[in-house]
């Protein structure tokens, strides 16, 4: 598949400004970064972070056939442990991917340690609320948070 | 993860102005394109759950919060 899966749109959600720097947490095959480039303009800046290597390769061939690699960049690294100083960023994003950390408060925290001050953060994901069968809620631990 | 549990997370590391919204029912065959399920557990999603259950086994949603301001 070219595009990773999203469940929902974390951009329009994060009324996103020019000039403004992102960082799409999961970024897949780029179409969440492609997206916001496109609202901050090359003022702003997007950073894609993703585990694949492979999955950075398809985000900066997307971001150059969408004309918005001038401002977008693409690097390989983990959520709970993000490649970037503090307070660095306007604006995270991510979609569906929260869910496939097993380390959610420390995913959350350092997105927060990478965020301004006044900064904010847009994600998609799925929740459940305990109504599953209790094998298979209990099947994958992220269920439990 | 329920969403109580994500809001309550985010609140945990500092995050203030907690939104959730967006709310969208998502199936079994949407499920099976997420990451997070196996192929395994989407078929036993398809054995144990009743048939009216298929199409909402969790629900999509938007979280927004913000950083606080310095000051």
């Amino acid at each position: 598949m070219a595009w990773a899966l999203g469940v929902g749109n974390p951009v329009r959600y994060a009324l996103l400004q020019l000039g403004e720097d992102v960082l799409d947490v999961g970024s897949g095959g780029g179409i969440d970064s492609i997206l916001a480039a496109r609202r901050v303009g090359p003022q702003g800046s997007v950073i894609g972070l993703d585990i694949l290597e492979e999955m950075c390769e398809r985000g900066r061939r997307h971001a150059t056939e969408a004309g918005v690699n001038g401002w977008t960049q693409f690097r390989r690294g983990e959520m709970e442990d993000i490649p970037l100083p503090d307070g660095s960023i306007d604006v995270v994003i991510s979609n569906g991917v929260m869910n496939l950390s097993a380390r959610k408060s420390r995913a959350l925290a350092e997105i927060y340690r990478v965020l301004r001050p006044g900064g904010r953060v847009s994600m998609a994901d799925l929740t459940v609320e305990g109504e599953l069968p209790p094998e298979i809620a209990n099947d994958q631990s992220a269920w439990a948070g | 993860m329920a969403e109580r549990v994500f809001a309550a997370k985010l609140q945990g590391v500092g995050f203030e102005d907690v939104w959730v919204g967006g709310h969208r029912p998502s199936g079994i065959d949407e499920a099976s394109h997420y990451p997070l399920f196996t192929e395994e557990v989407i078929e036993l999603m398809r054995k144990t759950l009743p048939p009216e259950r298929h199409d909402h086994i969790a629900t999509g949603v938007i979280v927004k919060a913000r950083k606080p301001s310095l000051g």
